[in-house]
């Protein structure tokens, strides 16, 4: 066998090991520094976790190979297929295009650092002001509907109404769905400034991602704020609004709003992201 | 357009959120298929097939029940199975069926439309019709192997393959010391696929805003074409889309709903770019434009039947 080919073959299974490893230790990373969150629904994430440790394992393999191949000791593999590299690229030039493309992603993570889903996103989506609407009854006396009149039953004995983090969107939908039974009552939210065409300079509104699996199917869900001092308040900051309950007509929609008492800068929380609670109506 | 910071940081968290999500399944995939390579022989798949079309159409549409997988996963595994003589019609029906008659999007879309349940119902026995309707087609006009030209090597690899299957020279350990090896090439070869496609997806979720597509589909079936295209482009997970769609229950009607929710798990951009590595470039384009025609119909005629 030709010193050339040897070489290449070296080179191709060294950068496959390579990548394998990287995205392996990449997830770890993200793990050790409570990042996964920012990429990853929780119920996912023992999946990725998992399959770190499977790209670990199909590093080694790789490293292995490179090391044979170095050492031209190709009879191990020559036993199995008559040649594993077939799937190699030729070429130097088609070689660095595709592992370009597996290190782009890695590259760009370490580049660009670390943020959070924000009004430039918002903006794209949409924001759905009226929560209520993913309920979409038919009868007032649906199961699911039920659950949701029960919770704002329960709701209703808190003062003020904390919108959680864990039931973040139920919380809205049941003040959405009720929302006559809320007027007057005073509301805490978290959350980041967003801001829109329509809204006027004494409004914004305080915005959550929602995401099931991924942020690719993040949405976001708002409440709209109401506050003299509202143009003064940065866009993409995080804030704690606790304020009343009122009724605004906003794009066509009659949506819920919060004239503000008290407004705060805050911390992002530790995961930016709120999940639809797939156990909801089983209490 | 613009392009700022915020942009090129949304987009960052948007290509490594669909990489980190889409890798347990490709590895999945990658690691199933290197094992059909190594222990499954050629003869077992031609038992195992169904010979008359109807029950071949039947067994694809329906073998993601047993054998639940996304895309991401389904496209390798189903090379190999193509390769090993399954029918390329039953392979191509499982890629369409798989995704969406499988057990954990079954749950999934039930939570997601707790109060409306007819939708969630229309969608599976929409996707069964469509994947049913669909296998009948192709195995009526496919007229040539839609996969392309195998490399000369890969003849090679095969035939020897064969040939030591049939010999069974090499003992159980020795087969499973190869699989790593196997998956590692498949992992890079459908891989760049992948990022191709969450590169793409990831773009196109920071560039396009939902009133710039509304705007352009504003007429009788707008907003049918409207969510297609944006099942399409968005390329979700099934197991998460129906969560999405219940947050467009108040902008589109149910019919559009049951358009998203047929059409995005059957064929998006991300897949489309998987299935490009794997099939011939013309009859990718003719696969979707006959799978965009079969859910369009029939979410209109679901809507129109009231069944939605």
């Amino acid at each position: 066998m030709n010193l050339k080919y040897r070489l290449h073959e070296t080179i191709h299974y060294f950068l496959r090991s390579f990548i394998l490893a990287s995205f392996a230790l990449f997830i770890v990373y993200l793990v050790r520094t409570d990042n996964l969150d920012l990429y990853i629904a929780a119920r996912m994430q023992w999946l990725v976790k998992c399959t770190a440790l499977g790209m670990y394992v199909v590093a080694a393999h790789q490293l292995y190979r490179t090391l044979q191949a170095l050492s031209g000791n190709r009879s191990h593999a020559r036993d199995c297929c008559d040649d594993h590299t077939h799937d190699m690229p030729s070429s130097w030039r088609t070689g660095l295009l595709l592992y370009g493309w597996f290190v782009l992603p890695l590259a760009l993570a370490l580049l660009i650092p670390n943020g959070l889903l924000g009004s430039a996103m918002a903006a794209a989506k949409g924001v759905q002001f009226q929560a209520g609407q993913i309920v979409m009854p038919e009868s007032p006396s649906d199961p699911f509907l039920r659950s949701f009149a029960k919770y704002g039953q329960e709701l209703s004995k808190q003062d003020p109404i904390r919108v959680q983090d864990d039931r973040f969107i139920e919380t809205l939908t049941a003040l959405d769905l009720y929302k006559q039974a809320f007027i007057g009552r005073t509301v805490q939210i978290q959350g980041f400034v967003y801001r829109e065409r329509g809204m006027n300079n004494r409004q914004f509104s305080v915005t959550r991602f929602a995401m099931s699996c991924c942020s690719a199917d993040a949405y976001p869900y708002g409440i709209l704020v109401k506050d003299d001092n509202a143009y003064s308040i940065e866009e993409n900051e995080w804030v704690s609004v606790t304020g009343t309950l009122s009724l605004a007509s906003y794009n066509g929609i009659e949506a819920i709003q919060l004239v503000a008492n008290d407004i705060r800068y805050i911390q992002p929380p530790d995961n930016p992201y709120v999940s639809p609670d797939v156990y909801f109506e089983l209490e | 357009m613009h392009w700022d910071f915020d942009k090129l940081q949304t987009f960052k968290i948007i290509f490594i959120s669909i990489i980190l999500e889409a890798l347990p399944f490709l590895l999945i995939g990658v690691l199933v298929s290197a094992i059909l390579q190594a222990f499954v022989s050629d003869r077992l798949i031609g038992k195992l097939t169904p010979r008359h079309p109807i029950t071949g159409a039947l067994f694809g549409s329906l073998l993601g029940i047993v054998l639940p997988l996304c895309e991401c996963g389904m496209i390798p595994i189903v090379r190999r199975l193509i390769r090993k003589g399954l029918p390329a019609y039953i392979g191509l029906t499982y890629i369409v069926a798989g995704p969406i008659l499988n057990p954990v999007v079954v749950s999934a879309t039930f939570a997601a439309f707790r109060t409306n349940r007819e939708l969630a119902y229309s969608r599976f026995y929409l996707a069964f019709l469509v994947s049913f309707a669909l296998g009948l087609l192709l195995y009526s006009f496919m007229s040539k192997n839609p996969m392309k030209a195998e490399s000369h090597h890969h003849h090679q690899h095969h035939r020897n393959n064969r040939l030591h299957a049939s010999v069974g020279s090499s003992g159980f350990m020795h087969k499973l010391a190869h699989t790593p090896g196997h998956a590692a090439e498949e992992f890079f070869d459908m891989g760049k696929f992948l990022l191709f496609g969450a590169f793409f997806t990831a773009l196109l979720q920071t560039v396009i805003s939902r009133q710039a597509i509304a705007a352009v589909a504003d007429h009788d079936f707008g907003s049918q074409l409207f969510m297609m295209g944006l099942a399409y482009l968005l390329s979700l997970c099934s197991t998460s889309d129906a969560f999405v769609a219940a947050s467009f229950n108040s902008l589109f009607p149910p019919t559009a709903l049951l358009a998203f929710l047929v059409f995005g798990p059957m064929v998006d951009l991300k897949s489309t770019l998987m299935l490009l590595s794997v099939f011939r470039r013309k009859f990718v384009l003719a696969f979707i434009l006959l799978l965009f025609a079969l859910v369009f119909v029939g979410s209109f005629l679901f809507g129109e039947l009231g069944w939605v």
